[in-house]
């Protein structure tokens, strides 16, 4: 799975101070091939999308875009506040297909020939689908990568246009699964940071919102719930960053003379150079995971971002093993932690566990 | 658990390189004969079925499978659908509690959505609305604090054991198991990893998915036979259920073997589960919707959550120590005892703790762990240069107790068991529902009434309220 893009940002957001992460995704390597040059054999479990699971995505959205996308209109038009007959689409997916590099580009000029004509305060089509915009990492053109949000809703009052996000992701009793709806959210986010950029030298970035819309399925076959728009503050600031970290870690690169365009064994070659800070949230999401938790074995992330933090970065696990045993306190955290461990330590049964190795 | 229980468990799981127990007793009741088990395997996105493994976990599962569950053909789920009505039917019948086991929360993900499914849809018939009724009702039910009814294995364990490895990582079944009975010859995070790479969340392994995805794919093109492609996705997808099956079990079994205590508060937590499931199919498995159903359901919730954390403290020596740790227990040695009138009112116990976290004022409630002896406390000083702490507590429920406790004698003191006030509040809702009061029943609120100018302070007002 290729971490460029999108799902690249996503992943450096939810662990920025991690730089070979952050390095995979400059330099738009297969995760499994920098896996394979880090482990010396393939990565053993499954990994990417599954077949099943790309085939429902694909059909819900096939679903909301045929027949002039009746459906889509039909779910968008109670929150644009415009009748779903009155609501113009054109579909870029159909304009110009596949999903070559040439065909990525020949949708991206047309699509920023519609935001050019949104600045000039001519006609644009209501919904947008499948438009492909531009997102610059590290502050280098060269690195710009193509972000395509499923559709570009037109906000009339405002003359904007707002992301709109589709998942085929199940809504029960009108309430989104946390980790679908965090995904979907940031997804966004990221959409309307690529939306700014492209806005910003046409000078009305000032009319965008920090907000996005999302459709998804309900119970019963490809039908949608339906969409509604949230605020992605939090979000926005998330990718800000994500991208403050790209920067960084690309001059990291250079400092340690990577290119930022590498293979995988060069950049694993570069790994032992490039700070990673394993947490509890990479073991569901990144390959590198076991990886970086046997180089962490000692560190008391292994046993959970709450250990880590009640731990601090000065505690390692066989210390704070000895302040259990009774070692004597060398600061204030110690003096407070090694009492409250041995406190707590002598309430469980100990006597009923087969003395084992220590994981 | 608090985070420092939480930590010093993790750190002791990790040194010995097992799972530790995190509590002495059980949060579950021993399973009633014969209980009922049910692993599905869903198709990863959809959510719909592929199959169900079920049946009595002790023995041999029936199994319900499609090899095409886009085809939204839902017969294949009848003879699961009989073999649920006729369990449910017969323990609430005899008035005994039923017990259905899960994997883990993906499993319930996937009866839950049954529930969603099939309860009201008028394209299958009345047998698969129940089931889809049922399902719904087991899923519900789940969302009360110490049900006693669903048992999801994963779920349990982790709460009844902690391990050398993250909550994150505790979430898969396998690498959960393999803590708690390590293999012989592994290092036990390198067993957990490995245990880690099959799926255990419902579905397919992804070998098993992606040949079922091609098989479908091939007779949908013609270039294969359905009936060839139906026997061998079938193959797969039954054994892959199996899988799920022998996973459910292994954890059952796991948490059995724990041979943790059963607490007398168990009782209670079971009558309840049992009374909230009856009560639902006997009004035929309505949901809340109403006013009047959504407060008594809140109600409901909100009494389970009381009584589950009573049953706790009361049940669970480490719980209790937990909450002790909050000072949320008394820990207490009585000095004096004063009752001029043996086994009369009034009677007062002056208790000394040395406890750091205190967490009693004036007019705190207490009660004698495991005795129904209830007081109010009336004064709170600190002694001895602020080393302990006295307390007065005037002794309200059981002055003739022989277990009101002696001058010298060490106690535990914990909140007292929740006031079940359901009733009072339901026929407080019974009226509100007769005057159909339009600040709860309309959809619009009622024009204010003219607010009289108050020179009272807020103080004045209540007194004159109380009057």
């Amino acid at each position: 799975m290729n971490l460029s893009g999108a799902r690249g940002l996503i992943r450096v957001a939810h662990n920025p101070t991690c730089e070979l992460q952050a390095a995979m995704t400059l330099a738009r390597v297969r995760e499994q091939d920098v896996y394979r040059a880090l482990a010396g054999a393939d990565y053993p479990g499954e990994y990417g999308e599954r077949v099943s699971a790309r085939r429902r995505g694909a059909q819900f959205e096939k679903n909301l875009y045929k027949d002039g996308a009746a459906v889509l209109r039909g779910t968008l038009a109670p929150l644009l506040g415009v009748a779903a007959e009155d609501l113009t689409v054109r579909d870029l997916s159909a304009e110009v297909r596949g999903s070559s590099a040439a065909a990525m580009e020949e949708r991206a000029r047309r699509t920023d020939r519609l935001l050019a004509d949104l600045a000039a305060g001519r006609n644009v089509p209501d919904l947008l689908i499948q438009p492909q915009l531009r997102l610059t990492l590290a502050g280098d053109p060269a690195s710009a990568i193509f972000i395509a949000p499923d559709v570009l809703a037109l906000d009339r009052a405002r003359r904007a246009y707002l992301p709109v996000e589709i998942k085929s992701f199940i809504v029960r009793d009108g309430v989104v699964a946390q980790g679908d709806r965090d995904g979907a959210r940031r997804q966004a986010a990221i959409q309307l940071l690529a939306l700014e950029q492209e806005l910003t030298p046409l000078g009305i970035a000032d009319r965008l919102p920090e907000a996005a819309m999302f459709i998804f399925a309900s119970p019963f076959g490809m039908r949608p719930h339906p969409a509604f728009a949230e605020q992605l503050p939090a979000e926005l600031f998330e990718m800000r960053r994500a991208l403050d970290t790209m920067a960084q870690v690309r001059a990291r690169l250079q400092a340690l003379g990577v290119a930022a365009t590498t293979d995988a064994e060069a950049l694993a070659a570069a790994a032992p150079q490039l700070a990673t800070t394993y947490q509890e949230s990479c073991v569901a999401g990144c390959m590198l995971a076991q990886i970086c938790r046997q180089n962490a074995a000692a560190q008391p992330t292994i046993l959970g971002d709450r250990a880590a933090q009640t731990l601090g970065e000065t505690i390692d696990l066989p210390r704070a093993l000895a302040l259990l045993r009774g070692a004597p306190a060398t600061d204030e955290r110690e003096a407070w932690l090694g009492p409250a461990l041995r406190e707590a330590a002598a309430l469980f049964d100990w006597s009923t566990v087969v003395q084992g190795r220590a994981a | 658990m608090s985070t420092i229980f939480d930590l010093t468990a993790r750190l002791l799981a990790y040194q010995v390189g097992r799972a530790i127990p995190t509590r002495r007793s059980s949060a579950l009741m021993a399973d009633p004969f014969p209980a009922f088990a049910i692993a599905p395997i869903r198709m990863v996105a959809e959510q719909v079925v592929y199959a169900l493994a079920y049946g009595d976990p002790d023995g041999e599962p029936e199994i319900a499978l499609t090899w095409n569950p886009l085809e939204r053909d839902a017969r294949f789920l009848e003879p699961f659908a009989a073999a649920l009505d006729r369990y449910l039917s017969d323990c609430v019948s005899a008035g005994e509690m039923p017990r259905v086991w899960l994997a883990h929360a993906a499993a319930l993900e996937v009866i839950e959505l049954l529930g969603h499914r099939y309860r009201t849809n008028r394209s299958v018939g009345p047998e698969l609305q129940r089931m889809g009724a049922q399902c719904r009702l087991l899923a519900e039910e789940t969302t009360f604090a110490g049900q006693q009814i669903v048992a999801i294995a994963g779920i349990l364990l982790a709460g009844h054991v902690a391990t050398g490895q993250s909550p994150s990582e505790d979430l898969h079944l396998g690498a959960l198991l393999a803590w708690i009975s390590p293999p012989a010859g592994t290092a036990i995070a390198d067993a957990a990893a490995q245990a880690a790479l099959e799926p255990a969340a419902a579905m397919l392994a992804r070998a098993a998915d992606d040949r079922v995805e091609e098989l479908r794919e091939r007779v949908a093109r013609g270039r294969l036979s359905e009936a060839r492609a139906r026997v061998e996705a079938e193959a797969i997808i039954r054994e892959e259920a199996l899988r799920e099956w022998a996973l459910l079990v292994r954890a059952r079994r796991a948490f059995w073997d724990l041979g943790l205590a059963q607490g007398p508060e168990l009782t209670r937590l079971a009558a309840e589960s049992l009374g909230r499931v009856a009560w639902q199919i006997d009004r035929n498995y309505g949901s809340p919707a109403r006013p009047r159903s959504l407060a008594q359901r809140l109600d409901e919730l909100t009494y389970a959550e009381e009584l589950a954390a009573y049953a706790d403290v009361a049940d669970d020596p480490i719980a209790r120590a937990a909450a002790l740790n909050a000072g949320r227990v008394l820990d207490a040695t009585v000095l004096q005892r004063d009752q001029p009138r043996r086994g009369f009112q009034p009677c007062t116990l002056t208790l000394e703790t040395r406890q750091d976290v205190l967490r009693v004022r004036p007019g705190t409630q207490l009660q004698l762990r495991g005795a129904r002896v209830v007081g109010r406390v009336t004064e709170v000083r600190e002694v001895n240069a602020g080393q302990a702490t006295q307390i007065t507590l005037a002794v309200t429920t059981g002055v003739r107790n022989p277990q009101l406790p002696a001058p010298g004698q060490r106690t535990d003191w914990m909140e007292p068991e929740p006031a079940d006030l359901r009733y009072q509040k339901r026929q407080v809702y019974e009226r509100m529902a007769a005057s159909a009061d339009a600040r709860v029943f309309g959809d619009t609120l009622p024009p204010s009434a003219q607010l009289q100018p108050a020179d009272d302070d807020l103080a004045t007002i209540a007194r004159k309220l109380r009057r």
